[in-house]
């Protein structure tokens, strides 16, 4: 479980490149709001303040451990910075920020200016790119426009084009809309798909009790209709895209986080860094009164934690207690959290619930009574076969039918990524010859399918949400080439590289730094690879075991009766919720050889039916990056089955996380086939692993790992082991309570039911 | 292993077919109630973006 930044940490930074737009957008809150300080700022940030801020940011990630921080740049309009500039800024953010912590970059831009030389700039420094479009031409052109009254659709649509692109998707983070309620809800949704976003945000014009928003004669809650309008249609859609305002309801629906701002009752953990080097509060105040965000402070005079202690920031950060009187009375109040800050604004203070209060309440309480229909593929499975899932002692023959059922929904995917494929393009070539591989050798196709990230690949790649080093459609060509050394077929595809890197999934990773970003051709010969990029030739033997200067093969964690993966190196690897590592040098991999195989021995000797669940349905160990809090971490994650990924310790505690994780990847299996949960009861439970209420998934996830690990303590408490029974009883409470509270709940399905019955059985027996 | 349809309209899935059937003899009909229940699962997993700025997407 990640430990999360302390409360008093900011997590996302919001960097005001350049304070002027090409566009004049009437209804901008930046320049015809309330608040007019652009008109003193200096048109570009500095490089003397972008350096200061750098180090701010980087200091304060330092000094609270954060894994991540986020750095969006923002304007005005970033992009008229040229591309020379923005290089520059990007440059010295990476420079100064990555040795310290994973850096996120974003940019929101209006996209007039987006060109093919700023796409490849936005792309080698993996930024992600958000664009505002307010739906079709008329909508659009309503507001967003240029000064000579000449509207901007055009434009964006020439840029989004771009970002659709193979080569650029990556990058493509998503779509702002602002509401016109003047427009056809649904004319807009449809136009913003047709777009392929792969997440939009719908936001309200900002608006206060003091200036309120523009409503239709009689039209008392038109924005809540013309939300409701389009959620019903995104719902009947069956959600083809992430959409971040009817996401973040759902969440918080459920107890979950919100997604934004402007819902939930989270801490808001953000600041504005103007051109100036003025560090401000979220930038939407301008819209209150004239000096709103400013907090008196530069980042040449203060750090981060002076700005996160400001009065009006730390009540943002407050939660209820930070809201009117009225707002904590609501029952809605922990999905819609009072609304955006600026929004409460009247009468010279905050003190009141939003200007959409009503529209708000009305969205929240049309969206948790017509909650998204579940997907079922209600598996039909026997009883038995949860029953065996049940058992506490581990059952091989159940995790085979998982593995099984894995492959088959692997298979859907890379289907699916095939489908949607343009004829001829990249990837189209690489279909061809795993199909051909699948008639010949089907077995090689299944073995490569049943890698864990080579599903989260394909689930990135139907989402549009890879980023960074992530792959496109054109991975399907690595997967052929995997596939087809593992039959022994020749095949000559040409394979997409990152960042100089090309991977080829079980197999091994080339390192073609001439490259960058591109692609090489690979040959496959008997227990050979021919790589050729440009002037580069290589061949590589991928069975001969250390690195070579062009090769990291893949390495394996082995005993005599079981092989993984030390997975260090495949793109996808980083899908869990924690940091992977990088790649390990021979030492620290070493290292890890001799931990797992010891920690093997504990399991056998322990646990002797989770080690056979473990050899039938774990592929790949995980590396991650250790976090500044030094603890022993670990997580699997949904999208890869038989996955797990932890930071090195020592071979008790491996054994006990490989089990604990591996119990989780059973879940996100089962899950995947069977309906456990009842999903249109939306609760929190309270648990004794975690301060706060958890949804009933969560809870399931908890009983059925904390059992095994307590299954584990009780041995060792029997061995006399020191500490053990205090361990032992520890987990076995939890999950006892738990189960109670879960049962109380009636939030299972009949199949969840007799899963959490059968686990309860199985403990019945168990020492006080 | 036989599923439920998606919808009253539609026949079963089954995985072991989309196990065991060539890749490209695979029909939308079979593929598409898995994608569409893997995709929804990670949408419920993934929908909490890391920015919250909401002038960011």
């Amino acid at each position: 479980m990640p430990p999360g930044p302390a409360r008093a940490a900011l997590t996302e930074f919001v960097l005001k490149v350049h304070a002027r737009c090409d566009l004049a957008c009437d209804h901008c809150y930046v320049y015809e709001h309330a608040d007019q300080s652009w008109r003193r700022r200096p048109v570009r940030m500095t490089p003397e303040v972008l350096r200061a801020a750098a180090g701010r940011i980087a200091g304060h990630a330092a000094a609270h451990g954060l894994p991540d921080v986020t750095v969006i740049l923002h304007g005005g309009e970033p992009l008229l910075l040229g591309a020379e500039r923005l290089g520059e800024v990007l440059a010295g953010l990476r420079r100064v920020i990555d040795p310290v912590t994973r850096l996120r970059l974003g940019m929101q831009t209006n996209g007039v200016l987006l060109s093919e030389r700023l796409c490849d700039l936005l792309a080698d420094h993996d930024v992600a790119v958000g664009v505002s479009l307010d739906g079709d031409r008329a909508a659009n052109d309503r507001h967003r426009r240029f000064r000579s009254g000449a509207g901007s659709y055009d434009q964006v649509l020439r840029a989004l084009a771009l970002l659709r692109r193979p080569e650029y998707r990556r990058i493509y983070s998503g779509l702002l809309c602002t509401v016109d309620v003047r427009n056809d809800p649904i004319a807009v949704y449809e136009s913003l798909l047709a777009q392929n976003p792969p997440r939009i945000d719908f936001l309200l014009p900002h608006a206060t009790w003091d200036d309120p928003p523009w409503r239709p004669a009689g039209g008392g809650t038109a924005y809540a209709g013309w939300l409701r309008a389009v959620y019903d249609r995104w719902r009947a859609d069956g959600r083809p895209v992430s959409v971040r305002l009817f996401d973040s309801l759902l969440s918080t629906a459920g107890g979950g986080p919100s997604g934004t701002e402007w819902l939930g009752l989270d801490p808001v953990d953000l600041a504005v860094i103007e051109t100036d080097g003025e560090w401000e509060q979220a930038d939407s105040l301008k819209t209150a009164y004239d000096g709103a965000p400013a907090t008196g402070m530069t980042v040449f005079s203060h750090a981060a934690d002076d700005v996160a202690a400001n009065p009006l920031l730390a009540r943002r950060r407050s939660g209820r207690a930070g809201l009117s009187d009225e707002c904590r009375r609501c029952p809605v109040v922990d999905q819609c959290g009072g609304g955006l800050f600026a929004h409460r604004y009247g009468a010279g203070h905050f003190d009141h619930p939003s200007v959409y209060c009503a529209d708000l309440k009305e969205l929240v309480v049309h969206v948790n009574e017509n909650p998204p229909a579940p997907v079922r593929l209600d598996a039909g499975l026997p009883d038995d076969f949860i029953d065996r899932l049940a058992a506490l002692t581990g059952d091989r023959v159940a995790i085979g039918r998982l593995v099984e059922a894995q492959i088959a929904i692997v298979r859907a995917l890379l289907a699916e990524v095939a489908d949607r494929l343009p004829a001829g393009g990249a990837g189209a070539d690489g279909w061809a010859a795993l199909t051909a591989l699948d008639r010949g050798a089907p077995e090689s196709v299944a073995r490569i399918a049943a890698h864990p990230y080579v599903r989260a690949w394909a689930v990135d790649c139907l989402a549009g949400t890879g980023t960074g080093a992530r792959l496109g459609p054109d991975h399907l060509n690595a997967l052929a080439v995997a596939a087809a050394l593992d039959a022994g077929t020749p095949v000559r595809l040409d394979v997409p590289v990152r960042s100089g890197r090309l991977h080829l999934p079980t197999v091994g990773t080339v390192l073609l730094p001439e490259v960058g970003d591109g692609a090489a051709r690979v040959e496959t010969g008997p227990g050979s690879l021919r790589v050729t990029a440009g002037d580069v030739t290589a061949v590589i033997r991928p069975g001969t075991p250390g690195d070579a200067p062009r090769w990291w093969p893949a390495r394996a964690l082995t005993t005599p009766d079981v092989s993984v993966l030390l997975e260090d190196a495949d793109p996808h690897r980083d899908c869990h919720r924690l940091p992977a590592g990088d790649r390990l040098d021979d030492a620290a991999a070493g290292r890890w050889a001799e931990t797992f195989a010891a920690a093997w021995q504990v399991i056998r000797d322990e646990v002797p039916g989770h080690a056979e669940e473990l050899r039938t349905g774990l592929r790949a160990v995980v590396p991650l990056r250790r976090s500044g809090a030094g603890v022993s971490e670990a997580s699997t994650a949904r999208q890869a089955f038989g996955g797990v990924a932890a930071t090195e310790t020592d071979a008790g505690s491996l054994a006990v996380l490989l089990v604990h994780e591996f119990q989780h990847s059973k879940m996100n299996a089962l899950l995947d086939i069977c309906d456990l949960v009842d999903g249109t009861r939306t609760i929190g439970i309270t648990v004794g692993w975690r301060p706060d209420p958890r949804p009933a998934e969560a809870v399931l996830h908890g009983i059925y790992a904390h059992a095994a690990v307590a299954g584990i303590w009780r041995i060792r408490a029997d061995r006399q082991v020191d500490g053990a029974q205090a361990v032992y009883r520890r987990y076995r409470d939890w999950t006892a309570e738990a189960i109670g509270a879960l049962q109380r709940a009636d939030a299972l399905t009949p199949a969840g039911s007799r899963l959490v019955r059968q686990v309860e059985r199985s403990m019945s027996g168990w020492p006080a | 292993m036989t599923t439920a349809p998606v919808r009253q309209d539609e026949p079963p899935v089954s995985l072991g077919r989309v196990r065991a059937e060539p890749l490209d003899r695979l029909s939308a009909a079979d593929i598409s109630p898995i994608v569409r229940r893997v995709m929804a699962a990670h949408l419920d997993q993934t929908r909490i973006p890391a920015a919250k700025f909401s002038s960011f997407i």
